[in-house]
């Protein structure tokens, strides 16, 4: 446990982990000569530095999930990288795993890239035992005679305080707690430098969902990895999260520590996500946001959160506000911050 | 007749499952008692984690399960007793459900007017006219911040999930319930959508309605209900007044649920996710064996 | 009946429960398994007795049959005839009562004695079936296989390399191949190497001086007279398997299972066999067991097209011939071997699946 909390200013010798930069992800359809473009990531730049954990939020169509998915280059059609750049630490040059040669890919992804799905059911082969799937993942990763790689295992499973009967099971014989416990296990197995996890507890009850954050906070200071991670849920970033990127509609809106941004939220729909949920022992009365996201095959003109936004003002309907930063490490893209009309 | 709106008393349900050499019980429900009032509209929240038994008390609720044991009676009504299709009409009308994903409660074939005008007329009978009808269907589309205009022609894809949650309420609304059975209204609802619906509920009640309000989120439960019910196993662990309970819970179970709310808060926030990994081995989870 | 029992199942709490549940399952297959079997029985019961019924309804009456092909010959005095018909129906057995006659059928079956034919009377239908059921087996059995094992192959692969052009093209064949009516196919085959370019014998099982003996030279002859049903119902069945597999596929390759272990650069073969192909494989066995069991009907269209010797070409001749015991013996075969292959897959099924519980 010797990472501490990262500080909010980059250090400019070490280069980070993981930097995206412009970032432009459209999903095209051509549907009976008709085609339609939905600009679901729109020009994304952030970075995530070594040993930190970066935490995305954005509610549903917030492009979040595909920004995710080309970061793990996980790429299908009609999902198209249309522009930007991707590069790691561990695989610079080539802007992004879908542009790397196959033979670089597959040295990356799990030595130094893993990734934790939304603990669903279906993430592990319903009709593989455990043990198969660690030795599927991971076992080509680290090598050695299949003995040394079962030590290895049980030695994981024992830091993570898992008995090694899970690896014997089948993945339906397990609770949701502990399938998901399990796939923590299997994305950690082999020190990976980048952990990319996407909804890690959305399926989880609220008292597992504590212990599986605490895992993965635990094994990532440890091990001192970097992880992305992703989730609507305000309350899990502000107790896990390093530092916090918002994305609303294609676009990230606001970045800063995690402290920062839950003591001082400049972006209207930053602060509508911290004020909006209720509290225990908090009575004040609370109300939504108006309106709905806006449709991407055809979004607003300007800011693209306008049309709901309480401080809207003429120039946010023409021109959308560039990302600029407010203080150190702080950065908002709101014409009632520093804006001198656009970028 | 009674002024008990609700009378859930004493109610159990027990699922077998197994064939002839091994046979499982589980008890889903285990000795449920809790009434609603008739003077008193209020939302109940029934607190529970997955497995816990609470959506097998609203489909008892609902009438689409029987109890093993007990008696449910709503509005002087004792729901074993319901074998015809009229009887089974007027417990729709009095109890509507509003379930997780509103995507699956509307055909996606249909124009959701042409659900709301179907739902009206299976409920009102002749006695109104069509235009009076749309006006009421109006009524109902106003009381959740929608109107027929902004709804009629479109279909249940063309909404987001907040609208059609909204026109699943409204359509609730058209049968003048006394009482909405809510499942997990609003998990499936986006964050800045979801606290819109959550104050529906208080206008709902206050337009004399009760509501019974599934959920796992204790923080949206403090925040509208009356009252709670906090389920585990299938038994109530704590019930009584929702701020009193949520803010000085006495059960070990509840005051360990509570404990385990992430709030947005930076407060206490870096201390209580164990950075350890000790303690990780299953707490909380429920344990359903038989 | 088999479910899938995976909800539940996930609710079982701790770590160990699953290894109790691991017990509670082999008792539970026990019952399962005495449960199965006394279907098997059942089903067989009722599907005999209809077989029975309906043969007997037929309209042609063997008897009639025999005496209007003696008959035809000459005229017979009425009085013989009226003889020869009184002893045709003691010796086929049809003087008894409706009754006795339904006692003697059931007391045969369960000996696996049909009795005689009536149509090639007096072998006992057990030997034409003898017989005819080496061909249609060996023939059935083996395009049955082949077609399924190529089939899953390569609309395995087809649906996993969706961007293959090989593999795409073979689809566009398969589903081309699959509305032609099988006859046509099988008459086009016939015309192309039996007549266009007569390579292939186009009639027969073996050449028809062979003794049918284990020689070298029969068995040449037999593999050679095999070629063309064998490649028209391989022609078939691999395009209908391979349609089914590839659709199958593509659903499972967008699984998150499958995603998942993309994004650990768990290697393209291993994804292909252990996540794709076996969890594809448990509907397709269920269909093999089907096919297989349904073989012993005969193909009878193959086996007339091709003049092959087989339980086909049997079963068609005796319905003409109003031989129903003939028939009878044939359907049994039939329905037996169906339902054992349905039993069987039943049987294996849970551990297929371990999702699948007995219940």
């Amino acid at each position: 446990m010797h990472a501490q909390a990262v500080p909010d200013v980059p250090s400019e010798a070490v280069p980070p982990m993981l930097s995206v930069r412009d970032l432009r992800t459209y999903y095209r359809a051509n549907r009976l000569g008709i085609k339609r473009e939905v600009k679901a990531v729109d020009g994304i730049s952030l970075t995530v530095r070594r040993g930190e954990i970066y935490g995305l939020a954005g509610e549903s169509g917030s492009g979040k999930s595909t920004l995710l998915n080309c970061v793990a280059g996980a790429i299908r059609p009609p999902m198209e990288i249309v522009g930007g750049d991707i590069d790691f630490a561990f695989l610079s040059g080539y802007g992004g795993l879908h542009r790397a040669p196959p033979a670089e890919v597959a040295r990356v992804r799990w030595r130094h890239l893993s990734y934790i799905m939304q603990g669903s059911m279906n993430v592990l082969n319903p009709l593989r035992r455990l043990r198969s799937v660690f030795v599927d993942f991971a076992y080509p990763h680290v090598g050695g005679t299949r003995q040394q790689f079962e030590r290895q295992l049980h030695a994981h499973l024992a830091r993570l305080n898992l008995d090694r009967s899970v690896l014997s099971a089948y993945p339906h014989e397990l609770s949701g707690g502990m399938r998901q416990r399990a796939t923590v296990a299997l994305a950690t197995v082999c020190r990976p430098d980048l952990i990319i996890a996407d909804e890690p507890t959305t399926a989880l009850d609220v008292l597992v969902q504590k212990e599986v954050l605490g895992m993965i906070r635990g094994i990532q200071r440890e091990m001192g990895s970097s992880v992305l991670l992703v989730t609507h849920d305000m309350g899990v970033h502000a107790h896990v999260s390093d530092r916090l990127g918002i994305m609303y509609a294609g676009h990230l809106v606001e970045e800063a520590g995690t402290a920062e941004i839950f003591r001082n939220p400049l972006h209207p729909y930053t602060k509508h996500l911290i004020s909006s949920l209720p509290r225990i022992g908090d009575d004040a009365p609370r109300c939504g946001l108006g309106g709905a996201p806006p449709n991407l095959a055809d979004p607003p003109l300007g800011c693209r959160f306008h049309p709901r936004c309480p401080l809207a003002m003429k120039v946010c309907s023409g021109e959308a506000p560039a990302m600029l930063e407010t203080a150190p490490g702080h950065r908002v893209a709101c014409f009632a911050y520093n804006q001198s009309g656009g970028a | 007749m009674s002024d008990l709106l609700l009378d859930v008393c004493h109610v159990s349900k027990i699922f077998s499952r197994g064939g002839l050499l091994s046979r499982q019980r589980i008890t889903a429900v285990d000795d449920v008692s809790f009434q609603i009032d008739k003077r008193r509209p209020e939302i109940l929240a029934v607190i529970g984690e997955s497995g816990s038994g609470k959506t097998t008390l609203c489909r008892m609720i609902l009438n689409l399960e029987l109890p093993t044991t007990g008696r449910l009676v709503f509005d002087g009504v004792d729901l074993a007793t319901i074998r015809t299709a009229a009887d089974r009409m007027m417990l729709r009308q009095g109890v509507q459900p509003i379930f997780q994903n509103p995507f699956d409660s509307f055909n996606p074939m249909k124009r959701l007017e042409r659900y709301l005008f179907l739902t009206q007329r299976r409920f009102l009978a002749a006695t109104q006219q069509p235009a009076s009808s749309k006006a009421a269907i109006d009524d109902a589309l106003h009381q959740v911040g929608l109107s027929l205009k902004e709804v009629s022609h479109r279909y249940p894809h063309e909404l987001s999930g907040g609208q059609l949650q909204r026109v699943a309420i409204a359509r609730a609304l058209l049968a003048r319930p006394k009482l909405i059975v809510a499942d997990e209204p609003v998990s499936m609802v986006d964050a800045s959508l979801r606290l819109s619906i959550v104050n529906l509920f208080r206008t709902v009640r206050d337009l004399g309605i009760s509501i019974i309000y599934v959920t796992h989120d204790l923080a949206t439960a403090y925040y509208i209900s009356d009252r709670i019910l906090v389920i585990r196993n299938g038994s109530i662990v704590e019930s009584g007044d929702a701020k009193a309970v949520l803010k000085y819970p006495q059960h070990p179970y509840c005051r360990q649920l509570r404990d385990a709310v992430l709030l947005p808060d930076l407060a206490n926030a870096a201390a209580d996710v164990p950075i350890s990994m000790t303690g990780v081995k299953g707490t909380g989870e429920p344990d359903r064996r038989p | 009946m088999l479910r899938i029992a995976s909800y539940e199942a996930a609710d079982c709490g701790d770590p160990g429960s699953f290894l109790r549940h691991g017990g509670a399952l082999m008792s539970g297959y026990f019952a399962f398994l005495l449960r199965r079997l006394g279907q098997f029985g059942l089903v067989l019961f009722i599907g005999i007795n209809v077989a029975y019924v309906i043969t007997h309804a037929s309209p042609i009456d063997p008897v009639e049959q025999s005496i209007s092909a003696v008959t035809s010959f000459g005229n017979t005095a009425p009085d013989a005839v009226e003889q020869m018909r009184s002893a045709l129906r003691e010796l086929y057995g049809l003087g008894a009562t409706p009754l006795d006659q339904y006692r003697l059928f059931w007391s045969r079956i369960l000996r696996a004695d049909f009795g005689p034919s009536l149509s090639a009377f007096p072998t006992p239908v057990s030997t034409l079936i003898g017989r005819a059921l080496p061909w249609t087996a060996g023939l059935l059995a083996v395009s049955t296989i082949i077609a399924w094992g190529l089939g899953n192959l390569l609309g395995g692969l087809a649906g996993y390399y969706q961007k293959s052009r090989t593999l795409r093209l073979m689809g566009v064949v398969a589903i081309g191949l699959h509305p032609i009516p099988y006859y046509i196919l099988a008459l086009l085959l016939l015309i192309v190497f039996g007549y266009l370019w007569p390579v292939l014998p186009i009639a027969g099982g073996s050449a028809m001086n062979l003794p049918q003996s284990l020689t070298m030279e029969f068995v040449a002859s037999v593999l050679q007279h095999a070629i063309l049903p064998a490649l028209s119902l391989i022609l078939i069945g691999v395009g209908s398997w391979f349609i089914g597999m590839r659709s199958l596929v593509s659903n499972i390759v967008t699984e998150d299972y499958v995603v998942y272990a993309e994004l650990a650069g768990v290697r393209p073969w291993r994804i292909l066999s252990s996540y794709v192909m076996r969890n594809a494989m448990a509907p397709q066995l269920t269909g093999l067991a089907m096919s297989l069991g349904g073989i012993f009907n005969g193909a009878v269209i193959t086996e007339k097209v091709f003049g092959y010797p087989g339980l086909g070409s049997l079963l068609v001749d005796a319905v003409y011939a109003g031989d129903y015991g003939l028939v009878l013996g044939v359907t049994t075969i039939s329905i037996v071997a169906v339902s054992a292959g349905v039993l069987a897959i039943d049987l294996l099924y849970p551990l297929l699946d371990p999702r699948v519980k007995v219940n």
